[in-house]
């Protein structure tokens, strides 16, 4: 294993090396840099028969160096004010609101819209200098009314381009705790929105309050732009949530992420687990917002590997990443390869394994199995529901024995303790969102 | 009377409020309906004005689309290979998928002979009606081309009847041109029950560009477009809509709060390729007008508490005047009361002495005077009696006393009383009296009527020195009794033939001056025969002097029997 590991490494340090070095030469030194790991579950396959491999693919952002030196924000925090936030909610939202701005300085920008049937810019994209009449704007909120949802973020959107930059942490934070009511209403359509400014470089943060909102629109609306998703059942917990979230936006390293795989020998890609993605033919693509410092985002790639004769080395596939560095505020690019070899030992083979990745990769796998339950559960099949995440619970434990992991063992658990509670119907409001929340932060590797 | 004035008065003070009100409420709805009418041309130029900012919009994006596209085009060499294409699209936030087609209709892009992603597969299934009829998108093109260099802006006119029809047909295509040195154009079709748009663009080899624009995003760029409620400020009094194809509010603002069921004050639908969206302008139907409504309320109140203000004093003043003509008349008729007895008296021994003086002859002189003395009392106790039964009449507390008896007996009493007067002035009563029957009627009414007509013709017509008097009855449900008294003197004037039967009043000329009268004869003597359900006229016919005519029906005799 260490030998292939070692192989991958260096053929993609010898890949690149020149590019790399020529580029940061002239920077401080080479810790700002974004690590690109490239590990197969399954490093050492049986020979002479097709396989499945997982191929993980992480990429971690390096450590911000200095906290005095992070990336600038530039952050619209939309806020439902509707009638149903009355009372505690917009109490919390406010004082979580404001807690979190207190983070910010005079380097970022920030603007507060809320929303009811109809959409008020509170704060106008302004830089975080007169904190204190920001927070009064704020703390002049009332709820009441419907939920333009749509046209709330539209509006935060628009602010956040008063001050957009590439070189820029740019996000919208979005608090609801209802449906959307006025205008674009389907989880379809606040994804597509979401789709359109991520390509602008924002991403969109939902947090959903309560268990009245929609969790497929506001984690869609989240997955196409790559920001972070929360469910937060209680008001109370609105200041820690907003806090991760700043925290993880101060955290920001690199953004415009653009992974591009290519299979290589007639290896098949199957899919690709976690996040949206594009296969055509033997090409994969895929993209991430932002990475934060250090923290690990990764993605799994299952593929199909054709029967190989013992003994030999076959390279998978082609990894190719681009991405906007903050610090040095230039395109960088990463690539590797993957590269399997083939014995017809079971000792070798099970010796080989990578564990951390294939746990990883498991995970995934019942994550997938996690969402195909919620579907069946939604379309009234609940008997199917119960009876995927059961397949999802013995496929879990077998993977647990077969590497003996107590993670995996947990999650099987868990998976069990989500097929009894499918069957309960008045607490499924509450199940799903938590467990839509779940799979979201699972595919995204969210840091809370 | 008493009851009649306050409700004079009340309507001396309801009718000049009523017209006011009802002026005033006219004024007012015109001016709320010029008001209206100036609110809907305000609001048709704000949305007018919304439109042309929709319009601005879709032509700046066209002339950022076009400019990428030419790139697109000299980057791939006009091959659109897919991934330059692609990442184009990934690139493009407005963007959503991309197309390219030959002028014979073949696909370039997204690729046919290449693996395609799910978005572009279920991209290419959607786009299927108009890959399948591009002539129809090219005919539109190519026909127009010559018309086209001079059409300014986006929208045409045959463009949005074109798209109307659209819903209906579902899917149909509407091509678009508008200005360009290349051709270009939007499209606008239904997909997936949304309105969707594509802008495309001929590169110099003939094939077609097309851009499908993320409708999310472009709804959210619209939306960007117009102002949050808070800059569009909190005075403001409309509610704007945003609506898209479906009906469905797809952003409002302002600050009004619209009821449920109100009516739009002005809709107005949003031009090519936004086709069957629509603005719809909401505001308070009559806010401005009611200031204005106060103002009516507070004028008419005004006028109504003057009104009634002055309304009051006359009722007062009026109630006082009449509360001291009572207390006059009460007076009067006091007096009267309280001279009829002591002049009785006197009547009484005068003629008692008058009738003892009679046997002794020798006292010719004193027999005179007892005569003056007598028939000075007989006048004035027939004042007496008049001013008495004036006062009863007025109010109404006079009695009829019907008794059986003859007219003619009674008329005949009457002259004989008078005969020393007339014959002291020389007037001769020529009677021809045919009312003998025997009938029931008020003695006393008769002889006063009588008294007063002959005492006018003393007074009056002493000069025609010929008084006659006729009398007649007839007989039918009742005995109808008719007195005629003529004179021979002046006559009454045929403009005061009415006039002199009104109390107190008194013909003014030569002759009647200087004669002493009370006015209150004539009157009273109509009074008194329309008391006994009959009337005094004045025969106008006569041609000389004046002649009454007295009509006093009275029931059928009880006892014919008598006679």
């Amino acid at each position: 294993m260490n030998r292939l590991m070692k192989l991958s490494r260096t053929r993609k340090l010898f890949r690149n090396a020149g590019l790399l070095l020529l580029g940061l030469l002239p920077m401080a030194g080479q810790a700002s840099q974004v690590d690109l790991n490239i590990n197969l579950a399954t490093p050492v396959m049986e020979a002479e028969r097709d396989h499945r491999a997982f191929i993980k693919i992480s990429l971690e952002g390096f450590e911000q160096q200095d906290k005095q030196a992070r990336i600038p924000a530039n952050i619209a925090i939309v806020l439902d004010k509707s009638g149903s936030m009355s009372g505690d909610k917009i109490a919390h939202a406010r004082e979580a609101a404001i807690m979190a701005i207190q983070r910010l300085d005079e380097r970022d920008t920030v603007s507060v819209v809320t929303y009811d049937s109809r959409v008020r810019v509170v704060v106008p994209a302004t830089p975080v200098n007169r904190k204190q009449s920001i927070y009064n704007a704020i703390r002049q909120i009332q709820a009441n009314g419907n939920t333009a949802l749509f046209a709330g973020v539209s509006k935060g959107a628009h602010e956040l381009r008063t001050y957009l930059s590439r070189n820029k942490v740019n996000r919208v934070i979005l608090l609801s705790d209802g449906l959307a009511n006025v205008g674009p209403q389907s989880a379809a359509e606040l994804g597509q929105l979401g789709a359109s400014l991520a390509k602008e470089g924002i991403s969109v943060t939902t947090i959903g309050l309560g268990l009245g909102y929609n969790e497929d629109l506001m984690t869609q609306l989240a997955g196409f732009s790559d920001g972070n998703h929360a469910f937060v059942e209680h008001p109370e917990d609105l200041a820690s949530i907003f806090q991760y979230e700043f925290g993880d936006v101060l955290s920001v390293v690199a953004q415009d992420v653009d992974i591009h795989i290519r299979c290589l020998n007639g290896v098949k890609p199957i899919r690709l687990l976690g996040r949206e993605s594009q296969i055509m033919g033997d090409r994969i693509s895929t993209r991430m917002n932002q990475l934060y410092s250090k923290q690990e985002k990764f993605i799994i790639l299952e593929v199909e590997v054709p029967a190989q004769q013992t003994d030999t080395e076959l390279e998978l596939a082609q990894i190719d990443v681009t991405y906007d560095n903050l610090y040095t505020r230039e395109q960088q690019r990463l690539s590797g390869l993957t590269v399997a070899g083939f014995s017809q030992s079971q000792q070798v083979v099970e010796e080989a394994v990578d564990k951390a990745a294939y746990e990883d990769a498991v995970e995934q796998v019942a994550n997938q199995y996690s969402r195909e339950a919620v579907e069946a559960r939604d379309s009234g099949d609940l008997s199917r529901a119960k009876k995927i995440l059961q397949d999802s619970a013995s496929y879990l434990g077998s993977q647990a024995a077969q590497i003996s992991s107590p993670r995996l063992q947990e999650q099987q658990a868990e998976a069990l303790e989500d097929a009894e509670a499918l069957e309960n119907e008045q607490d499924w409001n509450k199940q799903r969102k938590e467990l839509k929340a779940r799979q979201y932060k699972r595919s995204n590797q969210q840091a809370y | 009377m008493n009851k009649s004035t306050p409700r004079l008065l009340a309507m001396l003070i309801i009718l000049p409020m009523l017209l006011l009100g009802w002026l005033g409420v006219r004024l007012q709805l015109d001016q709320q309906t010029v008001l209206n009418y100036q609110q809907a041309q305000l609001a048709e130029s704000q949305l007018q004005g919304i439109d042309q900012q929709f319009q601005n919009h879709f032509l700046l994006l066209q002339s950022a689309l076009t400019p990428q596209a030419e790139q697109l085009f000299s980057e791939t060499g006009g091959a659109y290979d897919a991934v330059t294409v692609r990442q184009y699209i990934q690139r493009s936030p407005q963007v959503r998928q991309l197309f390219v087609i030959t002028d014979r209709g073949q696909q370039l892009f997204p690729p046919v002979d290449q693996p395609v992603n799910r978005a572009e597969q279920q991209f290419v299934s959607q786009l299927q009606p108009i890959l399948m009829n591009p002539e129809r998108f090219f005919i539109a093109s190519t026909a127009d081309e010559s018309a086209i260099a001079a059409e300014a802006g986006v929208t045409s006119i045959a463009a949005d009847s074109n798209l109307y029809s659209a819903p209906l047909k579902s899917r149909s295509v509407v091509a678009e041109q508008s200005i360009a040195s290349s051709p270009r154009g939007w499209i606008a079709w239904y997909a997936d029950t949304g309105l969707k748009h594509i802008f495309w663009w001929q590169d110099p080899q003939g094939n077609r560009v097309g851009f499908a624009l993320n409708s999310a995003r472009l709804l959210s760029d619209l939306i960007n477009l117009l102002p949050d409620s808070e800059t569009a400020g909190t005075e403001t009094v409309f509610d704007l809509q945003l609506q898209d194809d479906r009906g469905e509010i797809a952003y409002s603002w302002g600050d009004y709060e619209y009821e449920v069921g109100q009516k739009p004050l002005q809709i107005r639908p949003l031009s090519h390729p936004l086709g069957s969206w629509r603005l719809v302008y909401f505001s308070p139907v009559s806010d401005a007008g009611s200031g204005g409504w106060l103002g009516l309320i507070a004028l008419l109140a005004v006028v109504l508490a003057a009104l009634s203000g002055l309304g009051y004093l006359l009722y007062r003043e009026h109630t006082r005047e009449l509360r001291l003509a009572e207390q006059r008349v009460n007076f009067v008729n006091q007096v009267s009361h309280e001279l009829k007895t002591p002049l009785t008296n006197v009547r009484l021994y005068a003629e008692m002495l008058q009738e003892e003086i009679d046997d002794d002859e020798v006292l010719s002189v004193a027999q005179r005077y007892l005569r003056v003395i007598n028939t000075e009392a007989q006048r004035l106790s027939r004042l007496i009696e008049n001013v008495l039964s004036f006062s009863r009449v007025k109010r109404q507390t006079n009695r009829i006393d019907l008794q059986a008896g003859v007219v003619d007996r009674c008329i005949d009493q009457v002259v004989e009383a008078y005969a020393p007067l007339f014959a002291d002035q020389g007037i001769t009563v020529n009677r021809q009296l045919d009312a003998g029957l025997n009938c029931r009627f008020d003695h006393g009414i008769l002889e006063q009527v009588l008294n007063n007509l002959l005492s006018n013709c003393e007074k009056y017509a002493a000069e025609g020195k010929q008084i006659t008097i006729t009398s007649w009855q007839q007989q039918d449900a009742q005995i109808n009794s008719y007195i005629r008294v003529q004179d021979n003197g002046p006559g009454v004037p045929v403009d005061q033939a009415e006039l002199i039967f009104q109390p107190f009043y008194r013909i003014s000329n030569k002759l009647t001056d200087g004669v002493s009268g009370t006015g209150i004869g004539l009157g009273l003597a109509r009074d008194l025969a329309r008391s006994h359900g009959g009337d005094l006229t004045l025969e106008t016919e006569s041609t000389t002097g004046a002649s009454f005519l007295l009509w006093l029906p009275s029931p059928i005799p009880v006892c014919t029997g008598l006679e």
